[in-house]
């Protein structure tokens, strides 16, 4: 790529308290988005997805995680040497971020309105009438039919597919130019995720933004995205085009998901499944973390393994990934 | 299809709970007029988005609700009427495996006082004889012997999932209701658990009434399949029927929003985007309740609810289309006939959200 990246997180190093100590929940994470690019951020629950797209936020929960290494620049600027107050303004502006749980992130005692309206006052400086105009400017560019109105409602008037909408109006408003949405539809009925999947294709399209898609769900990166960067128990394990890691995986953890996806063609056969369980946060091998649970196991395995080149814009932490011939998407 | 052949059958089940909120509640139709039947070791998958009723419909089949009209027969015995010891009595050959797995399980009891507690219950078992029933259920649901005297949190989601199924399958009941089983776990410990759902079936002959909102899930461990909107079934047929050749505009819809795992069959043009949310439970539409979504909603549609008709293939489907669309004279529906009907209709009525 040669581009500039608009995001580049270079050893991006996190540690949580646990009872033992302090632990790395995210250890040696590299990646970059370029502009109007949309990356998938894939991995389990636990593999340090959601810790990474904090950390990139400065949402880290104080008590428990710190940033323990690398840096994390974005246009120019790393964001881990900001201060707080500078960070802030750039949060909701020129990054901005929408969860799982859309009833749990917006305030039930105003109006939807009002909560979208409060985001331009605050990083625009604009006043009460044209920041309520640009509120409704925002639920109709997600699509809320009669926007003028519905600006005025509560949040508990809203299903959830709509309320995720009125998350989307407040990430957009200020026009960001990164969108970090962590598991957005993941809550969501299949249909409702499909109209926000094509919603979110479109104003990418229309306002150039880059994303960041934190997921578990292959299918939805198969849908939105254009590069995908595969996380396992704290680091990025496979990174490479969409296409590419559907098609010819180059880490066995990669594949595994793929072959692990129920799929028609599997209908009446047992499902593929991985054995074992993700070694637990602090008592993480030296070598490679998949080795216990891969197929492809071999003594070179025990040995620490980095993220190395496989070719064009691919890269994956495996030993034997030269030698392997991976299956991918059935 | 005979009575000896089944296990479980709603006839005209509908489940109405009053209105909670507002000056003057309105009640909430969460099922109308659902039936279905299930026949030993088979597997009935149904769909539908939040708010569809499966989970309703799936706990009138146990009467965990009370059924407003209608008649659920268990093992050709009607619960419909029964209520207190006899009920429970009764309900014994079908129990139920919930979505979450943290809270399903009382944290106070160890996993095997748990699972021994309907041994005792329902069949009254001494202590020796559940002690070693347990220990074959542990067995049975690939755990340890000497996981029971341990606790459910020192489990995983995964793990716990199996205890829960132990513990259902305890007293061996004909059906398991699963509702939402698997939709809490890991996408590899999901498949062990769908393994180990289809071993139990093999070897014990357990009926399932499987509820997903995973439709993939759904299609590998499904005979069959029933798809439900706004509280009734509106399509119901073999599961590679229904995927394949869907016979309501409604599964047309929902089987298309699936997204498809692979970047270059992946299509955003070709998914079907419904407009807006369902519409209120205490107020469904008249004539077909989902003419206010439908891309094919002719005037009928909103005036008459649609004859439920056999379709090709097998099963049945609720939909005017069959009887006073396009294609006239009951014939199913499907593929490229419609599509090449639906191109002709306007584009807003279709894409607008």
């Amino acid at each position: 790529m040669t581009e500039t990246p608009l995001l580049e997180v270079s050893g991006l190093r996190v540690e949580f308290a646990t009872a033992s100590g302090m632990a790395a929940a995210v250890d040696d994470v590299s990646f970059s988005v370029a502009p109007g690019e949309t990356v998938g951020l894939v991995g389990e629950s636990g593999s340090g997805k959601t810790v990474t797209s904090l950390s990139i936020m400065g949402l880290l929960p104080r008590e428990a995680g710190r940033l323990a290494g690398g840096s994390i620049v974005f246009d120019g600027t790393d964001l881990t040497r900001l201060s707080e107050r500078r960070m802030r303004s750039l949060r909701g502006s020129a990054i901005s971020m929408v969860f799982q749980e859309p009833m749990t992130s917006l305030n039930p005692a105003y109006t939807v309105g009002d909560q979208i309206a409060e985001a331009v006052r605050r990083h625009r400086g604009a006043g009460r009438r044209a920041a309520w105009e640009e509120a409704v400017r925002a639920l109709d560019m997600v699509g809320i039919p009669g926007a003028a109105r519905r600006a005025r409602q509560y949040p508990h008037e809203f299903s959830g597919g709509m309320r995720q909408r009125v998350m989307l109006a407040i990430a957009l408003v200020c026009k960001p130019r990164l969108l970090i949405a962590d598991e957005p539809t993941t809550a969501l009925d299949v249909t409702i995720q499909a109209q926000l999947l094509d919603l979110l294709a479109e104003l990418r399209r229309e306002l150039g933004m880059s994303m960041l898609f934190v997921t578990h769900d292959l299918g939805v990166v198969a849908e939105i995205c254009d590069r995908v960067v595969v996380m396992y128990a704290g680091q990025v394990v496979e990174q490479a085009p969409a296409r590419a890691v559907f098609h010819e995986p180059a880490h066995p953890y990669t594949a595994a998901l793929l072959a692990a996806m129920p799929q028609a063609e599997t209908e009446g056969e047992e499902l593929a499944y991985i054995p074992g369980r993700p070694p637990a946060l602090g008592a993480w091998p030296d070598g490679c973390r998949f080795a216990d649970r891969c197929g492809h196991v071999a003594e070179v395995c025990a040995s620490p393994v980095s993220l190395a080149e496989t070719g064009e814009g691919r890269a994956a932490r495996c030993a034997r990934t030269s030698e392997l011939v991976l299956g991918g998407a059935r | 299809m005979s009575e000896s052949s089944e296990i479980l059958r709603l006839e005209d089940v509908h489940v109405r709970f009053p209105g909670r909120s507002g000056l003057r509640p309105r009640p909430v139709y969460a099922v109308r007029g659902v039936s279905l039947h299930l026949a030993p070791g088979e597997t009935l998958g149904l769909v539908g988005e939040s708010g569809s009723g499966k989970s309703t419909a799936a706990r009138a089949a146990l009467r965990l609700v009370p059924v407003s009209s209608g008649t659920v027969l268990l093992d050709g015995e009607d619960l419909t009427g029964l209520g207190g010891a006899e009920l429970r009595r009764r309900r014994r050959k079908a129990q139920m495996v919930f979505q979450d797995p943290f809270s399903s399980l009382d944290p106070s009891s160890t996993v095997g006082d748990s699972i021994a507690e309907p041994l005792r219950t329902h069949l009254g078992l001494g202590r020796a004889e559940r002690e070693a029933r347990v220990a074959e259920l542990l067995e049975l649901v690939g755990l340890d012997e000497a996981h029971a005297a341990r606790y459910p949190q020192e489990f995983s989601g995964g793990q716990r999932q199996r205890i829960a199924i132990a513990r259902a399958i305890a007293v061996s009941p004909a059906v398991v209701v699963c509702d939402e089983a698997v939709s809490s776990l890991d996408v590899s410990t999901q498949n062990q658990v769908l393994n180990l759902l289809g071993r139990l079936q093999r070897e014990l002959g357990t009926a399932y009434l499987f509820i997903a909102h995973d439709l993939a899930v759904v299609r590998h461990i499904a005979d069959r399949v029933a798809v439900m909107y706004l509280g009734e079934i509106v399509e119901e047929g073999p599961t590679r029927r229904v995927y394949g050749m869907p016979a309501h505009p409604y599964t047309e819809a929902l089987l298309s929003a699936i997204p498809v795992p692979d970047p270059d069959r992946a299509g955003l043009g070709k998914r079907i985007v419904l407009p807006g949310d369902m519409p209120d439970a205490t107020a469904p539409p008249p004539g077909c309740a989902f003419h206010t979504r439908c891309p094919y909603a002719m005037e009928i549609c909103s005036r008459e609810a649609p004859p439920v008709v056999e379709v090709e293939g097998g099963g049945r489907s609720a939909c005017h289309l069959h009887t006073s669309g396009p294609s006239l004279g009951g014939a199913p529906l499907a593929g490229d006939d419609l599509s090449s009907w639906r191109a002709e209709r306007p584009a807003a009525e279709r894409t607008a959200v």
